[in-house]
């Protein structure tokens, strides 16, 4: 059996295949973070916790009323991405005018909410939720065995990945957006309703939370804790991608989930701290992140 | 309206003036704590090219602003053809038929030139197709696949106006269109204006190149520390040209 | 001048009454609890503390319960395992804060505003993942059995009423401190950063030096609170160095009103107060502090010590009305 470090291959290749698969997570995670702190110019701390409701929603539709994973996928970002839409109307779109300190400080107080009210109705101990069918068993690659539904992950991740990017890129949805995060005022004098447009992002920015929360739902056992540790290594992650670029903060987040990978395989007792101890190696070396755009403000 | 601008208004009239399509009254700016626009009263009559003169920070730029709704905060009464616009939100404003070119053009570097011209929705019947637009700025069809910000000062002014030409909008604010452009895409600008008037347009424009003012508007209204403080028609302008020049300090 | 020396009057009156108040505690114990003001001391110094760099210094951290709670740690520490007196244990933990707080300092002022923000909770983080895995900190458990000692040798801290009076001896001194520095010729260069940080950097100031500085002291008496803390409870715990610690802190500034030193005390009290009879509600804790963070952010942004200043404040002759 070959060996690199020490290390039998199928074991890198293991970890790598785990890492990809936490990179996926990550990389739909801070896309929908990039997405609305792109437009919005607010961090969304509540991203994790709308990553967790998704999961959570998902695992209730499927236990209150037999709803299965497929439309789960479907309708769970749907419904999470509505209540996030309707929270950005309601009360974030009211901070626009203020520092943008005071969006970190709210969506914070809605984590808090969250998490404590799923925390009140379901209670603390992970739920199980059954990996579908048609995903279930393994597949023998040579080198490795993988799990069909965490190659289904990547898949499904990859996909959310390129038809984001292909609506942001290629579409005049795409370009109105493109157009209200450089020169807001002159794209709303042109009769674009920019708050609407900034009400749909955040609910699109949500629902890809959930989404991930729903693909996360039969990996993770879902608890309602399970949203919160995750959003601060994306922040890392977005930090050391850079904010300007959403190409950016995916390739950094796959990168990131596969470093993370190896260091389980060399070093584990560093693989939650690697993540940090990169940001403060950008932060030192290019503060601007690495495909950042903007300056170091 | 204070004694002061009726005097003034009558200063150097020689004609009556056409049915008003922007009726602009006590219109107050201000941006944080200071104020840009202390109490502007004009009016554009339907169909004619109105210029805006003034020195810098005259609050020129500010007033085509404050029409469209994009200053932190304003008073006053804006009316365009009877309707109110004073507490419109910009994209409302931007949807009662009223376009906006700001001074630096404007032109989206995250955006192609085609994505540049398509974006600002069509807001009424009768503008300009993307076909017609690209026949009339040939140089625009040549470069459509490149970022907005790649093309030269005078091409990305003509990608301003175009743009604003599809949407149907009537009522065009142009802040300083010939800004540090050739002499030769000067004329052509103004070429264009006077083509845009004999269909029917009606133009607001802030130009600091009197020349220009002169052979093109029907109207100027002279803009001093925020307020209106002259109005001259087309045959006033011409007999006191060196007059206002001197003031303008040019 | 009549409403700012009211204004003056009734903040005075009460700093005393409250000042007796808290001297006379341990005579009252059967009504009130001092270990439990004890801690509410700890975390008003620890939230006036943060504040000196939020609200005073517009530098918004979000993961001060590194430096809280690593000096728990480091406090617990010598004091446990190097069997040093109480005072030493104190002056260690706070010097660890206040070196944690100079690499996080250093790394943090980078950026600036949100991002800053992100790279201190990211930091943060890194700190309780550290304290996870390290032996001495006891995991999940936490480091127990802490003894108070004998401060200088001499005092036995063990008794409840000797170890309140060095806490309330301390926070004082800690809030004295504050208030000094922020009245004084650097507080006035960290002001003039806060407004306008360009021309302070014009004017010749080594901006990052004092942005820096103001981070450290913020850290050291975070710390020191924290080491308080652990000699109160004789306990260092993971829940010390978490980032919802963290946010505490943040609400308790933002609900004490930002714009004072004492402000955030206040905003501590409450929090504290909150927690403490909501305890037995377990989750509700967590909703209920979510909700009353919201509801400030929305429309309280000046805290409780903002609407008592709006109370004793007459309007501005200046202000400019719509139609001047």
């Amino acid at each position: 059996m070959s060996e690199i470090f020490g290390m039998p291959l199928s074991v890198i290749a293991g970890q790598t295949m785990l890492g990809l698969v936490n990179g996926c997570f990550y990389a739909v995670l801070s896309l929908g973070l990039a997405l609305i702190f792109g437009l919005l110019r607010i961090v969304n701390f509540a991203h994790g916790a709308f990553f967790m409701a998704g999961a959570f929603v998902a695992w209730m539709l499927f236990h209150f009323f037999g709803v299965n994973y497929w439309w789960s996928m479907l309708l769970v970002p749907l419904m999470v991405g509505l209540v996030g839409a309707l929270f950005e109307r309601t009360m974030l779109s009211r901070l626009r005018r203020l520092d943008p300190i005071y969006g970190l400080l709210l969506t914070f107080g809605l984590v808090l909410v969250l998490e404590g009210g799923f925390r009140l109705l379901f209670g603390s101990s992970g739920k199980p939720y059954p990996v579908p069918d048609l995903l279930k068993g393994t597949v023998q690659l040579g080198f490795m065995v993988l799990p069909i539904y965490r190659g289904w992950v990547i898949v499904a991740a990859l996909i959310a990945c390129a038809l984001s990017w292909w609506v942001i890129e290629r579409t005049p949805l795409g370009a109105q957006l493109r157009a209200a995060t450089e020169k807001d005022a002159l794209t709303q004098s042109f009769g674009i309703n920019v708050p609407r447009l900034l009400t749909l992002t955040y609910g699109a920015g949500i629902g890809l939370a959930a989404f991930a929360g729903v693909l996360a739902a039969p990996i993770l056992h879902v608890n309602p804790s399970m949203g919160s540790d995750l959003v601060i290594v994306v922040f890392a992650i977005v930090v050391i991608g850079g904010m300007g670029s959403i190409f950016g903060s995916i390739v950094t987040a796959l990168g990131i989930g596969i470093i993370e990978g190896w260091t389980k395989v060399f070093y584990s007792e560093a693989s939650s701290t690697i993540i940090f101890v990169l940001m403060a190696m950008v932060l030192l070396l290019r503060p601007r992140g690495l495909f950042g755009r903007e300056g170091s403000s | 309206m204070s004694v002061w601008h009726r005097l003034t208004w009558a200063a150097h009239r020689t004609q009556p003036m056409a049915e008003s399509l922007l009726q602009i009254k006590e219109l107050r700016a201000w941006y944080g704590p200071s104020q840009a626009l202390h109490g502007i009263e004009l009016d554009v009559p339907r169909g004619e090219i109105v210029t805006l003169l003034g020195r810098n920070g005259a609050g020129k730029s500010t007033l085509l602003k404050s029409v469209m709704g994009i200053v932190p905060r304003r008073s006053g009464s804006i009316r365009l053809d009877g309707r109110e616009l004073i507490d419109l939100p910009p994209h409302r404003i931007g949807h009662a038929g009223v376009a906006y070119c700001p001074d630096d053009r404007g032109i989206y570097a995250t955006l192609t030139v085609r994505e540049n011209l398509l974006l600002p929705p069509v807001v009424a019947p009768g503008g300009m197709s993307e076909a017609e637009l690209m026949g009339l700025f040939p140089n625009l069809e040549a470069r459509k696949r490149s970022a907005g910000t790649q093309l030269s000062g005078g091409e990305q002014q003509m990608l301003a106006i175009a743009r604003i030409l599809r949407t149907g909008a009537r009522v065009l604010l142009l802040d300083e269109p010939t800004e540090g452009l050739a002499p030769v895409i000067v004329e052509r600008i103004g070429d264009l204006l006077q083509q845009l008037k004999q269909r029917g347009y009606t133009i607001l424009l802030v130009e600091q190149n009197l020349q220009f003012a002169a052979e093109l508007a029907d109207r100027h209204y002279l803009v001093e520390t925020g307020r209106v403080v002259d109005h001259y028609d087309r045959a006033a302008l011409v007999s006191n040209l060196q007059q206002l020049a001197s003031r303008l300090g040019v | 001048m009549k409403s700012t020396t009211m204004a003056g009057f009734a903040l005075r009156g009460t700093l005393v009454v409250a000042f007796v108040a808290l001297v006379l505690v341990p005579w009252f114990s059967q009504w009130v609890y001092p270990i439990f003001v004890m801690k509410l001391l700890c975390m008003a110094l620890f939230a006036c503390a943060y504040n000196l760099l939020l609200g005073f210094g517009g530098i918004m951290s979000f993961g001060h319960a590194a430096f809280f709670g690593s000096a728990a740690y480091l406090t617990g520490l010598t004091v446990k395992h190097a069997g040093l007196t109480p005072e030493l244990g104190i002056l260690a933990g706070t010097l660890g804060a206040a070196v944690l707080g100079l690499v996080i300092g250093a790394l943090a002022i980078r950026r600036q505003g949100i991002y800053l923000a992100m790279i201190t909770l990211a930091l943060a983080q890194m700190v309780y993942f550290i304290f996870l895995q390290l032996p001495f900190t006891g995991a999940e458990d936490g480091m127990q059995q802490i003894p108070r000692g004998k401060l200088f040798g001499l005092i036995d801290l063990r008794d409840d009423r000797a170890m309140y009076y060095l806490v309330l001896v301390i926070t004082l001194a800690g809030m004295t401190l504050i208030h000094r520095v922020v009245h004084s010729p650097f507080g006035h260069v960290v002001m003039a950063i806060r407004e306008h940080e360009p021309r302070a950097r014009s004017l010749g100031y080594p901006v990052e030096r004092y942005k820096l500085m103001l981070f450290v002291l913020s850290a050291a008496l975070s710390g020191l609170a924290g080491s308080l803390k652990a000699l109160v409870f004789q306990l260092a715990a993971l829940s010390d160095v978490h980032w919802h610690l963290s946010g505490d802190v943040v609400l308790m500034a933002l609900l004490g009103g930002m714009q004072t030193v004492l402000g955030p005390a206040i905003g501590a009290a409450i929090v504290m107060g909150l927690q403490h009879y909501l305890d037995a509600f377990g989750a509700w804790v967590t909703v209920i502090t979510g909700v009353i963070f919201m509801v400030c952010v929305m429309s309280f942004r000046g805290g409780v010590a903002g609407a008592w200043a709006e109370r004793f404040k007459r309007p501005a002759p200046d202000a400019p009305t719509p139609k001047s």
